[in-house]
């Protein structure tokens, strides 16, 4: 045979087999559809139930009773797009309309229809516009099987969803070979959480409705191992800022490394709570079949922005120094462990945000689309414009307790929610009603023009919708009365959130001494709460995350509140910092000792000199 | 006058080894305290201060020891008979009789190289300050080894004032010791005398 022929058939051979060897490693078998009664969709027409289908190989019902996801009330609070927190309303149909976009449906929504839809986070390709619909339809049964619109394997047929027989597989199941079923990856992640990204691509800040950057609106982070000059965001000094976005997502770390089921065998690890006193390490280990039969979907977490008490959601993700051996790369670092019990990792290791986080929710006034106005900090321009200048923030310092009681510094940032409540007990004014105050459902009324159109263009900007002098509010708080609202107030609701992404690795990290050691000291920097808050208001900082006494939220000046560490009296931090931290008045007395000393010294020499000349004359 | 070997080799040495470590102390401590004020980065600063306070320790354990075995240390005791009016005679002397060109009080030799003042000074700063320092330097330098020994001592801010505010003394008495070195015969025997040894005193001097 010619010597060229066996080479193109051997090429041909390779070639053909690269996609066999691809997915040869895709351990899923293909499994039928099934409907809520057990029977194949593509025969009954029904919408599909992840209930039922996965159910078939895994206990769906131990997923759904072990998975933090299933339970809304706790997770979602202060988005934009209700000023409610999610844990103050009744969880319902409206509120599925209104957060269904990121639950994964299951537990309490599965009584309204909507199943726990493991294909949020197993498939690649997921149809959320497709599943919000049908959801703002109440048609909750059918927003699993719209989820999968992009999979080709439901078409939709006017208000309903067909099977498409064709796509599925030989046997009319689901085509494994063409749609992988697999793990989460960080893109099933940051489709809820906040900004992920890997490839080459430059990083930009997605367009449209940011209310799914949680993480990222709450914090700045990103999730990305992108070198920051490489992305597509014009932050500052951007050329010479070769870090990454984070390092963790650099050394290719994926989320579910450190958020990992806790009962995969590959990472399980007891908590202290339940570790016998006698072992370090318990080599027991679940099989593997068994996990995959009942995988847990709570994942290892650290202390939550949200929780309140932290004793009901113990930290089950591995602490920095449980990968991280700080000894070694510390040794230049003075009284290494004098720092590691004051300061957390994240301070030295997140010292600035790169990116832009929120600053202020203001539901006290209302948009063209009736929502309350978002106002960021460390943005020039708008968010998700392409052209504007990220500048990053520093985030306030603050104690935060950790899990071995120690009080540590952590950066925080805040998120503040301005909005109108009425009656006793207090309730929050629906958005609707403030919203119709300012917009007839047209147009903006001329009454709010007259009042906030200071530029006179007939158009209410976000930075002209705020309430900062008496006559304002007064004015808004007589429309709401005459809307029927009783007693209208305004009402502040500060929020910490800790950053724990980010992370910089250590040439980029916080080093310089008097970076902390020096009277404008970066440990006790403020973080500004608002510069412009509504008249007469006042923010209330809720304690939770862990933050201590001294994190407070004062009055810097008339309207402009700052986030600041308190560091005197009741709840002030164990903390002395040479060169940040001095006492005036020892100070001043010694200074005037060596005053009086130098002074006396003076006149005695002068009249030495004096007299010795008078004598010597 | 009179040419008096009034202080050996040892005792300069000893001398100029506290005074260069007491100077190198101020300054560094004071960069920690207000930094970015000096020229010297607070890491660098922090690190000398540390191991010069321990040389400090060091040198002034060995002078202990010395000033011991030479029997010297009764130079540093006042002596109880006539201590008041004494002490009263010197500061007269210094001031007045100084301006007027009075003989010193007291003669110095080596046997008694301090006068009621200078002893009185020196037993306060080598038993109240000097101690006091290193033992709020020391506690400071390592807290995070005995959290509880520091809280009973009134927390790290309470002793970082207390150590600050010994500091600036020390500083005073500099200024002052160096000043006093110039009341001697003439401005610079008394330093001259710490560098060679050799000390010119009156020989006609009246006894006290």
């Amino acid at each position: 045979m010619n010597i060229r022929v066996l080479v193109l058939i051997s090429a041909a051979f390779v070639l053909i087999s690269i996609p066999t060897l691809a997915t040869s490693d895709r351990i899923h078998p293909e499994f039928d559809l099934l409907d809520r009664d057990g029977r194949r969709v593509i025969e009954s027409h029904e919408p599909l139930s992840p209930m039922k289908t996965c159910g078939q190989c895994h206990d769906t019902e131990y997923i759904e009773s072990h998975s933090d996801h299933v339970r809304p009330q706790r997770r979602l609070a202060h988005e934009v797009e209700s000023p409610d927190p999610g844990s103050d309303v009744p969880f319902d149909a409206d509120w599925l309309k209104t957060y269904g976009r990121r639950h994964v449906g299951g537990g309490p929504a599965r009584d309204l229809g909507f199943e726990m839809n493991c294909f949020l986070c197993h498939i690649e390709t997921v149809d959320r516009e497709a599943m919000m619909g049908e959801m703002r339809r109440e048609r909750f049964e059918w927003a699993v099987t719209a989820s999968l619109g992009r999979t080709g394997l439901v078409a939709r047929v006017g208000d309903s969803w067909i099977w498409k027989r064709d796509a599925l597989s030989e046997q009319g199941r689901w085509p494994i070979d063409r749609i992988a079923l697999r793990g989460p990856t960080d893109e099933n992640c940051g489709a809820c959480h906040g900004l992920v990204h890997r490839g080459s691509a430059p990083l930009v800040i997605p367009e449209g409705d940011p209310a799914e950057l949680t993480m990222t609106l709450r914090t700045g982070s990103i999730f990305s191992g992108q070198r920051i000059s490489d992305s597509g965001i014009s932050t500052v000094n951007k050329e010479q800022t070769i870090r990454p976005w984070d390092v963790h997502a650099e050394r290719v770390m994926r989320c579910s490394h450190c958020h990992f089921s806790l009962n995969n065998p590959a990472y399980a690890l007891e908590i202290a709570a339940t570790r016998p006193l006698h072992l370090r390490f318990d080599t027991r280990r679940q099989a593997f079949s068994e996990y995959l039969h009942r995988p847990s979907h709570q994942f290892a977490r650290g202390r939550g922005s949200m929780d309140a008490d932290p004793s009901t959601e113990p930290v089950t993700m591995r602490r920095c120094e449980m990968c991280h051996d700080a000894e070694p790369m510390h040794r230049w670092l003075p009284y290494p462990g004098l720092h590691f019990q004051k300061l957390s990792c994240e301070a030295c290791h997140i010292p600035t945000s790169p990116m832009a986080a929120v600053r202020e929710i203001d539901w006290t006034v209302a948009g063209e689309d009736g929502k309350g106005i978002v106002r960021y900090r460390g943005i020039e321009g708008d968010w998700g414009d392409p052209n504007a200048h990220v500048t990053g923030f520093q985030p306030v310092f603050w104690p935060r307790l950790d899990e071995d009681g120690r009080e540590r510094l952590a950066p925080f940032n805040v998120v503040t929610t301005w909005f109108w409540t009425a009656g006793e007990p207090s309730g929050r004014v629906s958005p609707a009603i403030v919203a119709a105050v300012f917009h007839d459902g047209v147009a903006c009324r001329p009454e709010a023009l007259e009042r906030f159109d200071s530029n006179h263009d007939g158009v209410l900007s976000d930075e002209e919708l705020i309430l900062d002098t008496r006559d304002k509010r007064d004015w808004v708080a007589a429309r709401l009365a005459d809307a029927g609202v009783v007693n209208p107030r305004i009402e502040g609701d500060a929020q910490p959130f800790g950053i724990h992404h980010g992370v910089m690795r250590r040439e980029f990290a916080l080093c310089e001494c008097v970076s902390c050691h020096a009277a404008e000291s970066r440990l006790y920097a403020d973080l500004e709460v608002s510069p412009t808050a509504p008249f007469d208001a006042e923010p209330i900082l809720r304690r939770t995350g862990g933050i201590g006494n001294a994190g407070r939220v004062v009055r810097a000046t008339e309207g402009r509140w700052v986030a600041r560490m308190n560091r005197e009296g009741d709840g002030a931090p164990e903390l002395y910092v040479p060169g940040a931290d001095r006492n005036v008045a020892v100070n001043r007395i010694g200074i005037g000792f060596m005053a009086v000393v130098v002074f006396g010294v003076a006149v005695h020499g002068s009249a030495r000199i004096v007299t010795g000349r008078r004598r010597r004359r | 006058m009179k040419r008096v070997y009034m202080y050996s080799f040892h005792e300069r040495a000893w001398h100029w080894m506290q005074a260069f470590v007491i100077l190198v102390l101020l300054y560094t401590g004071l960069e920690i305290h207000l930094p970015n004020r000096l020229f010297m980065c607070f890491n660098l600063a922090s690190r000398i201060h540390v191991a010069f306070g321990f040389i400090f320790v060091i040198n002034a354990g060995l002078g202990l020891l010395y000033h011991i075995f030479t029997n010297q240390l009764r130079q540093f005791i006042p002596e109880p008979r006539d201590f008041v009016s004494a002490s009263i005679r010197q500061a007269v002397f210094y001031l007045g009789g100084m301006f007027r060109g009075d003989p010193h009080p007291f003669e110095k030799s080596p046997d008694r190289k301090l006068n009621p003042l200078q002893k009185l000074t020196y037993l306060a700063i080598l038993n109240v300050l000097l101690p006091f320092q290193l033992v709020t330097g020391f506690l400071l330098v390592s807290a995070h080894f005995h959290p509880p020994i520091v809280e009973y001592a009134g927390g790290l801010e309470w002793l970082a004032t207390l150590h600050a505010l010994a500091a600036w003394l020390f500083g005073a008495f500099v200024i002052m010791h160096v000043y006093l070195t110039t009341t001697g015969h003439t401005p610079l025997s008394s330093i001259t005398a710490m560098i060679t040894g050799w000390e010119e005193v009156d020989d006609d001097h009246r006894k006290n």
